[in-house]
């Protein structure tokens, strides 16, 4: 069910199936896509993203023309680069949208409760239908959509239509008796429309499940592969908050860094000056994000006016410490060492959950380890497969 | 029923039906209906033996279910249950035998386990958490072949962690293999207190460093009630090893997070490793399990009953 890629084309009507999709390409826009049922699944994305190079820049810059009498343009993958990559990253997108949306599946939608296809019961899981029924629809963990997939079988017996033969009866009875004697309790393995339902699908263009099937098995190429150095994520956002505005940063340094140049707060150049240890500095963090929540400077011990405090904006009752630490330069002022707070144990909880900004400091401290050598080979787990990389790995 | 020598020598009508199974369960003196379901039955049993996933009630299945993830089997619960472990190496002989109490004294002799199922054996409680799913590439002379690689984690949250990582095909089968290694990777975690010595460990008992690639990870006693203050990921690690409070700091690349997650796993592997004054005294050297019960080994395994 898609709709004509181009928006200058006349048809208003989806195309229902890919045949008459095919035809129309060729015969309206003379364009013939080479394996274009590679892409079946990443159609819509595929022909949107060709549409618009098409009109961008013409059909003929796009195309090859297979031999000068024919009127139609082909985009083959074999033959040209662009086709061949612009599929490649299409389908890695989707790869990993769909790996997102398995990962909230696997997480939240799990648990949720669904009637069982066969029976009147409410089941947890489908541990229920495996088990009584004997279906099986395969691993949880190869599934993405699962609730789609099922309501899409559950509309099908509703329609009275079995899974696995796709015959039509005349009433439920009739269908239940029939699978029940035929053991039609699975779903058809040819029928592509459940191709989308099923991760390994996703893996390559062209290839389905059935090539995967009779693929050689190289399970000892295992080895090399399962190096941690693959997952090259960077950390999600240490949203890190200033210590004293309501300023939000994408990691701990460059808050650090923003209070040092705006505020005069340098948290190094304190810790070295004062010579604090791991404990004191934390106690200093915490005990400046609370004196900033109540509206007083940290340093002068000088509470917010009470003009300001009535205000109902935040950012104006936040814009006063700013204001204040600017005139008075109270941000390089760190309250002498006989203060009491250094010593109160509250400080020592972390005032916001998860505060990034106490996790980066202190890397040159010693690390408390006795001399003997023997102490550092068991302190570094240096990832071995990585010294000896295949070369041929694309990662 | 009929004894097999008996049998042979009968002249019996439905002789030609005999067959194989006719000599152990007598078959072919019951009706032919019978027969079948004989048939069945032994099918069922090679079915099981040759782990091909449990009952196939006649049909193999290119079911949708298929060959994809053995899913026939593993997707049945209940009616398949586990079949019974049958050791291969010593340490899962003399654990399958209870000869070894407790995880505990396979670390004391720092033996290396090779079997998931001793994990099972001890820490039955462990919880798995699938940390990742990432595709990667390898080019191949065929071109290139993408694979399904999961990152999971698994502890008990009191005192055991371990970290798996598999590549395969399929989603469902990597997640497997990585929960497999998972377990053989489990390691104990110690803990110990802040200030004072009241109730149970909360906390790391001293500050403790790993590292992995560029990435460090440091691990700070941290008073109670604090919780665990670090980035997502080496939180759930912190989680499930059971460490209630605790402060980390990471430094190096922790874009790479494979990296961050495995320094954060070996620091809080290095809190066995470090000798507090508390372990001072003298210990006193036992018996590794493989002496202690060398007869017990000794003895041939019992076959295993096709």
């Amino acid at each position: 069910m898609i709709h004509c890629p181009f928006s200058t084309c006349d048809l208003t009507e989806p195309l229902t199936n890919s045949t008459s999709l095919v035809i129309h390409l060729k015969d309206a826009h003379k364009i013939v896509f080479k394996n274009i049922h590679h892409m079946f699944i990443l159609l819509e994305r595929y022909l949107n993203h060709w549409a618009k190079e098409i009109e961008a820049k013409g059909l003929e810059k796009v195309g090859i023309k297979e031999n000068e009498d024919d009127e139609h343009y082909i985009i083959d993958p074999a033959v040209s680069t662009a086709d061949r990559t612009l599929r490649d990253e299409i389908q890695r997108e989707k790869l990993n949208e769909i790996l997102k949306v398995q990962e909230k599946e696997r997480n939240e939608d799990a648990k949720q409760k669904r009637k069982c296809l066969f029976c009147k019961n409410i089941c947890e899981n489908r541990q229920h239908m495996f088990g009584e029924h004997n279906f099986n629809i395969g691993l949880p963990d190869n599934l993405v959509n699962v609730n789609e997939f099922l309501d899409m079988l559950e509309a099908k017996l509703t329609g009275l239509q079995c899974l696995y033969c796709e015959k039509t009866f005349t009433s439920p009875a009739v269908l239940r008796k029939h699978m029940r004697k035929k053991k039609h309790f699975k779903i058809s393995a040819r029928n592509r429309l459940y191709d989308q339902f099923y991760v390994i699908n996703y893996l390559e263009p062209g290839k389905n499940w059935e090539n995967f099937e009779h693929d050689r098995y190289d399970s000892d190429d295992d080895r090399r592969d399962d190096s941690w150095a693959d997952w090259d994520e960077a950390l999600e956002e240490e949203n890190t908050k200033c210590l004293f505005e309501d300023a939000f940063f994408n990691t701990a340094q460059s808050a650090r860094d923003h209070m040092k140049e705006t505020h005069g707060f340098d948290l190094e150049g304190e810790r070295h000056r004062l010579g604090l240890d791991f404990y004191q500095t934390i106690t200093l963090i915490n005990y400046v994000r609370r004196q900033t929540m109540l509206g007083v400077c940290f340093s002068c011990l000088t509470r917010r006016p009470q003009t300001v405090d009535n205000m109902e904006e935040e950012e104006e009752r936040g814009e006063w410490l700013v204001k204040h630490l600017r005139e008075s330069g109270c941000g390089a002022k760190v309250p002498s060492m006989e203060t009491d707070f250094w010593k109160d144990p509250q400080f020592l909880l972390p005032i916001l959950e998860n505060d990034p900004l106490l996790m980066i400091f202190g890397e040159e401290e010693s690390d408390d380890e006795p001399e003997g050598g023997i102490a550092f080979e068991k302190l570094s787990l240096s990832d071995h497969e990585s010294d000896d990389e295949d070369e041929d790995e694309i990662i | 029923m009929t004894i097999i020598g008996k049998h042979r020598n009968e002249q019996d009508s439905t002789a030609s039906t005999k067959g194989y199974l006719g000599q152990f369960t007598g078959v072919a003196n019951q009706p032919h209906y019978m027969k079948d379901f004989f048939n069945a039955g032994f099918r069922l049993l090679c079915a099981g033996v040759l782990r091909r996933g449990g009952f196939g009630r006649g049909d193999r299945g290119r079911g949708r279910g298929g060959d994809r993830g053995r899913g026939r089997g593993r997707g049945r619960g209940g009616k398949d249950e586990k079949e019974t472990w049958v050791p291969v190496t010593k340490l899962g002989r003399l654990v399958k035998d209870s000869k070894i109490q407790s995880m505990e004294q396979i670390y004391i002799f720092s033996l290396p386990i090779k079997e998931y199922q001793i994990v099972d054996h001890f820490l039955p409680t462990l919880k798995d958490e699938v940390m990742k799913i990432m595709p990667v590439q390898k080019q191949t002379r065929a071109g290139q072949r993408t694979r399904f690689k999961a990152f999971v984690v698994i502890g008990d949250s009191n005192g055991h962690v371990g970290l798996g990582v598999k590549c395969s095909k399929e989603v469902a089968t990597a997640i497997r293999g990585a929960i497999i290694l998972a377990k053989l990777s489990v390691i104990p975690v110690r803990r110990g207190y802040w200030g004072s010595i009241l109730n149970e460990p909360h906390t790391v008992p001293c500050k403790v460093t790993g590292k992995c690639g560029s990435a460090v990870t440091r691990l700070v006693p941290a008073p109670r009630g604090t919780g665990i203050v670090a980035a997502p990921v080496p939180k759930k690690l912190l989680q499930l090893a059971g460490v209630t409070d605790c402060y980390t700091q990471a430094f190096g690349s922790t874009r790479t997070l494979g990296n961050f997650v495995k320094a954060t796993f070996a620091a809080i592997g290095n809190t066995y490793s470090y000798l507090t004054p508390d372990l001072w005294a003298e210990t006193k050297f036992a018996m590794s399990p493989y002496q202690q019960f060398t007869d017990f080994l000794a003895k041939p395994q019992e076959k295993r009953r096709v």
